[in-house]
């Protein structure tokens, strides 16, 4: 952890720095400056530091005006002998606020902000390196398993089981070995939600159907495409000629 | 800052006075008493010295104990002084070398406070803390970095007393005090017929103190 102090008085800074030292060792003080000059020319010359501590009036002037010269974007702990202030403090981004002289527990309490703040700043970042590694995790995770009701009893059907979903007053559930149950979602919208859009292809206002479920399909001279699936209860989905090419896409990928 | 509401104070009654001049009197010495408790309380201070013998304490013990001498002197003086109107410029010189040192210890090279007024004129009379809150005006105001430091002159001359400074001017969150200021004039202007003289050039700020 990079560490930087604008302070103008020199022993208090040192007491800063031995208080870094004691409950931070991994702390590593890059600077100690005294005044809004000096800071400015730290600034232009060097990239910003993990953690920012800053008094607020300075030898030369306030500390606040840095930041309309500097688009500081680390976190900063203000350190002040009186409070005035703490509001225009988290105005920038001020993590705490501390009272001279420094109080060890305000100061680990301080730390800990900042500990918290970082460790969630590389979850986010964790995360992001996953998705890139994995596009295909981007985005929402889909269910695998869905609950139909089935002689007062509920049953887990595994998604990828399912041949089909149809309308015809409620939602019947078709599997591939045959079993055809009423699902509890009132649409097809509904059930479209939950699927993933890789697997399920919303063949109309009435069918979604699984890839794995294709057997064949053809076209006719109009531009439609008649589906035939492996599940014996229906023999062919039609889809429109406006989604026929979606769903060759769909299923060509 | 808020505004501080006004701290009641019982000044001396002096026998001579007519009842409006009184008034006057009353009004202008609860003022600079005013002024006197804001320095005596001023948080920056006190808790900026706080916070640098903390540091001396682990660094320099012997600067520690001496830095706490005076720390301690300096409250002292500003509580025991609160309620006198006049004190001898030799007493208060004495005050105002621990208060210099103290400021001197915090700032370094930034500071420099030089006071050169001879014993001849310790015996004169002057409005306690006076110099101090001239001094913490003159720091507040003004830039103390190394680079470019403060320098207050206390001197003497022609039977005055002089305060100057060169003059600097930083920004600062502080509410700007030109009322201690002025009425720190207008109690010098009741104690003697010689004017408080306030004389600035784009160099320099200078106080001019009719010694009493």
């Amino acid at each position: 952890m990079k560490v930087l102090i604008v302070e103008d008085e020199a022993l208090i800074a040192e007491q800063l720095q031995r208080m870094l030292k004691d409950i931070a060792p991994q702390a590593e003080v890059l600077d100690v400056l005294h005044s809004v000059k000096n800071a400015r020319r730290w600034f232009m010359q060097n990239a910003e530091p993990d953690l920012l501590f800053m008094d607020i009036q300075l030898s030369d002037g306030i500390s606040f005006d840095l930041f309309n010269y500097f688009d500081i974007k680390c976190p900063i702990i203000f350190a002040t002998a009186y409070d005035e202030y703490a509001i225009k403090a988290f105005k920038v981004n001020g993590i705490d606020y501390l009272l001279k002289p420094i109080d060890e527990e305000d100061l680990i309490r301080a730390l800990g902000k900042f500990k918290a703040l970082q460790k969630n700043q590389s979850i986010s970042t964790e995360v992001l390196q996953t998705l890139a590694n994995h596009p295909s995790q981007i985005g929402r995770m889909y269910k695998e398993k869905l609950i139909v009701q089935h002689r007062n009893a509920s049953i887990p059907i595994n998604l990828a089981d399912v041949s089909l979903f149809y309308l015809d007053q409620v939602i019947f559930v078709v599997t591939n070995d045959g079993q055809k149950y009423i699902a509890e979602q009132n649409t097809l919208d509904e059930i479209e939600d939950i699927l993933n859009p890789n697997e399920f292809f919303r063949a109309g206002r009435r069918q979604i159907i699984n890839q794995n479920a294709v057997e064949s399909y053809k076209g006719d001279a109009s531009g439609k495409l008649y589906v035939k699936l492996r599940s014996s209860h229906v023999s062919e989905v039609e889809i429109s000629r406006e989604k026929a090419p979606v769903f060759k896409r769909w299923i060509d990928r | 800052m808020k505004p501080t509401p006004k701290i009641e104070s019982t000044p001396p009654k002096l026998p001579a006075q007519e009842a409006g001049e009184k008034t006057a009197y009353d009004s202008d010495h609860s003022e600079v008493k005013y002024q006197n408790l804001v320095s005596q309380l001023n948080p920056h201070f006190l808790f900026n010295s706080l916070a640098t013998l903390e540091s001396l304490i682990y660094s320099d013990q012997r600067l520690a104990v001496k830095f706490l001498s005076q720390l301690t002197r300096v409250y002292r003086y500003v509580l025991t002084t609160r309620h006198t109107k006049l004190v001898t410029l030799g007493e208060e010189l004495c005050f105002i070398k621990d208060y210099a040192d103290l400021l001197q210890t915090r700032f370094g090279k930034g500071l420099e406070v030089c006071l050169t007024v001879p014993e001849a004129y310790y015996s004169y009379q002057i409005v306690p803390t006076t110099l101090q809150i001239l001094i913490e005006n003159a720091t507040r105001h003004n830039l103390t970095d190394p680079d470019s430091p403060l320098l207050v002159t206390i001197k003497t001359e022609n039977q005055r007393l002089i305060i100057e400074n060169n003059l600097q001017i930083k920004r600062t969150l502080e509410v700007q005090n030109r009322q201690g200021l002025s009425s720190l004039r207008n109690l010098y202007a009741y104690f003697s017929e010689t004017a408080l003289e306030i004389q600035q050039t784009p160099e320099f700020f200078r106080i001019v103190l009719p010694l009493l």
